[in-house]
């Protein structure tokens, strides 16, 4: 278990790049636009995506730490499933912590009325009538989920080089392409579909997320399990 | 701690790296590990320290297999000079780190060390020089204090007098808390004092297990006239030669009798001791090695 502390402990050491970094450069994305739109107002309420860009770095910033990290790790004779076991951790307490602030924020914008300008940046639109915790649940799972998937494309680099990444693309690609082609000619019903699947989104993403949470935590588990340090 | 190979084999595809490697470390002991690049000391260490998987064969440490191993991992540290750290690291998480993962971690041995070699704790490690670099994997390797550990070339970049600095050290918290400790370098005449028993690596396979006192006593130069050497030599295990007119000079290795020695040395041969480099080079020269 000394192992699992010791990961926590690394990515504690790396709470720059988790918590300051991310949070900055939203703050500096909400400032300028926040200053832009204060002298380019116009009457129409808008909602855009700035909380993007935290998700997308966090996902960035977990694919080149897993590399990073387990290189150091697997040096200190860290077990590979204490490594696993301890950055799934960190991701969750980081999922946990990012979800709160960005609450809080989303709470300050709603009572503000979207900042004095009724400008929406850090709730997404298809959310913002969903109780405050299924707001938090949602972004959690969406945290979890971008930073799993950051360790996960790491994990092929690793055991697979990057050739892996590759034949992962490709794979990918195949299963959309046979997906799309079934739901345009397979589904006599598709319309049907199609509708039941806007009227239950938030059933669906409850169901699905954490499915593909499961499958990359899964599959991160397995990859790492048998990975070395190519150096 | 105590290490056990047997038949170990590592390939990648038709490349054979380690072929038939069988080795015994007695714990709380000094073993130097010697080979020219590419005879396949880093990927021994690494099969030992559960960092690669042998394609065949067995390892075990204390009797039982490192890979997942918590309780021979946490006892195991391995420094190597191809080492990387996390970019945004600085030399302080680091060794909080490591602090923070070995059981048997010396704070006070480590700052010490870090005062010592004036290493600057609050710089990048990626903004060090190579041999700082290898400074703080050796403050590692030495404070760690674990029961197995391992040092894969780690002077690296080091000048001479922060080598033997490293090599006192070693030797003096070795006396006080020993433990099984495997050195891979180049620099055997460095580290002859420190050493016990060195192990040979040629080519993929172990060529020489040996003492090192028995290294040291079986190696000599005989020299003398060419006839009365060549006469000499003949049952011994040579080295190396080199002839100039009538004279020559011969590295044997192998074992002489004090009576085969009084007698060479009253027909005029004379006996000179070899440095534990100059064998090793010659043990391990590709052409002459095999000799």
């Amino acid at each position: 278990m000394k192992g699992i502390r010791s990961v926590l402990y690394m990515h504690w050491r790396s709470v720059g790049s988790w918590v300051y970094i991310p949070w900055l450069i939203l703050g500096s994305v909400f400032l300028i636009n926040y200053g832009w739109r204060s002298f380019h107002q116009d009457s129409q309420s808008t909602n855009d995506v700035g909380n993007m860009v935290i998700f997308i770095y966090l996902f960035t910033v977990a694919w080149i730490f897993n590399g990073q990290l387990f290189a150091f790790a697997s040096g200190l004779s860290i077990k590979r499933m204490h490594f696993v076991l301890g950055s799934v951790m960190a991701a969750i307490l980081i999922s946990i912590g990012s979800s709160l602030l960005l609450m809080l924020l989303i709470v300050v914008e709603n009572m503000t009325n979207g900042w004095g300008i009724d400008w929406h940046t850090f709730s997404w639109k298809v959310t913002q009538t969903f109780a405050y915790w299924e707001q938090f649940a949602i972004y959690l799972l969406v945290f979890l989920c971008l930073i799993l998937l950051g360790f996960f494309l790491s994990s092929i680099v690793i055991r697979f080089r990057k050739r892996g990444l590759l034949v992962f693309g490709v794979l990918l690609y195949v299963f959309f392409l046979v997906i799309s082609n079934t739901s345009v000619n397979g589904f006599d019903h598709e319309e049907a579909f199609w509708t039941w699947i806007g009227q239950h989104g938030l059933l669906v993403f409850y169901s699905l997320i954490p499915a593909i949470i499961l499958l990359l935590f899964g599959c991160y588990m397995l990859f790492m399990r048998r990975a070395i340090i190519r150096s | 701690m105590h290490v056990k190979l047997s038949k170990v084999r590592k390939a990648y595809g038709k490349n054979v790296v380690l072929n038939d490697i069988n080795m015994v470390l007695e714990k709380e002991k000094i073993y130097g590990l010697v080979g020219r690049n590419g005879a396949g000391k880093t990927t021994l260490l690494k099969i030992i320290a559960a960092q690669l998987f042998p394609s065949e064969g067995t390892v075990q440490v204390n009797e039982e297999n490192p890979f997942e191993n918590e309780a021979i991992l946490s006892q195991l540290c391995f420094v190597k000079e191809s080492q990387t750290y996390p970019d945004h690291f600085t030399v302080k998480d680091i060794l909080l780190t490591a602090k923070a993962t070995f059981p048997l971690w010396d704070e006070t041995f480590c700052q010490a060390l870090v005062a010592r070699y004036n290493v600057p704790v609050k710089l990048r490690m990626r903004k060090l020089s190579r041999g700082m670099r290898s400074v703080v994997g050796v403050i590692i390797g030495l404070a760690s204090r674990a029961p197995l550990t391992i040092f894969d070339e780690p002077y690296l970049g080091m000048d001479a007098v922060a080598r033997q600095y490293f090599y006192d050290q070693l030797l003096a918290d070795y006396a006080d808390h020993p433990r099984t400790i495997i050195l891979s370098t180049h620099l055997i005449d460095e580290v002859s004092e420190l050493l016990e028993h060195v192990i040979v690596v040629k080519e993929g396979r172990i060529l020489m297990q040996e003492d090192v006192e028995t290294l040291r006593a079986g190696a000599v130069t005989v020299t003398g006239e060419k006839g009365k050497v060549a006469a000499f030599i003949q049952q011994q295990h040579v080295l190396s030669s080199q002839t100039l007119g009538n004279v020559t000079n011969v590295m044997i290795f192998g074992t002489i009798s004090r009576q085969e020695r009084l007698q060479a040395e009253a027909e005029g041969l004379s006996f000179s001791a070899v440095s534990l480099q100059k064998v090793m080079v010659h043990l391990t020269d590709q052409e002459k090695g095999s000799a």
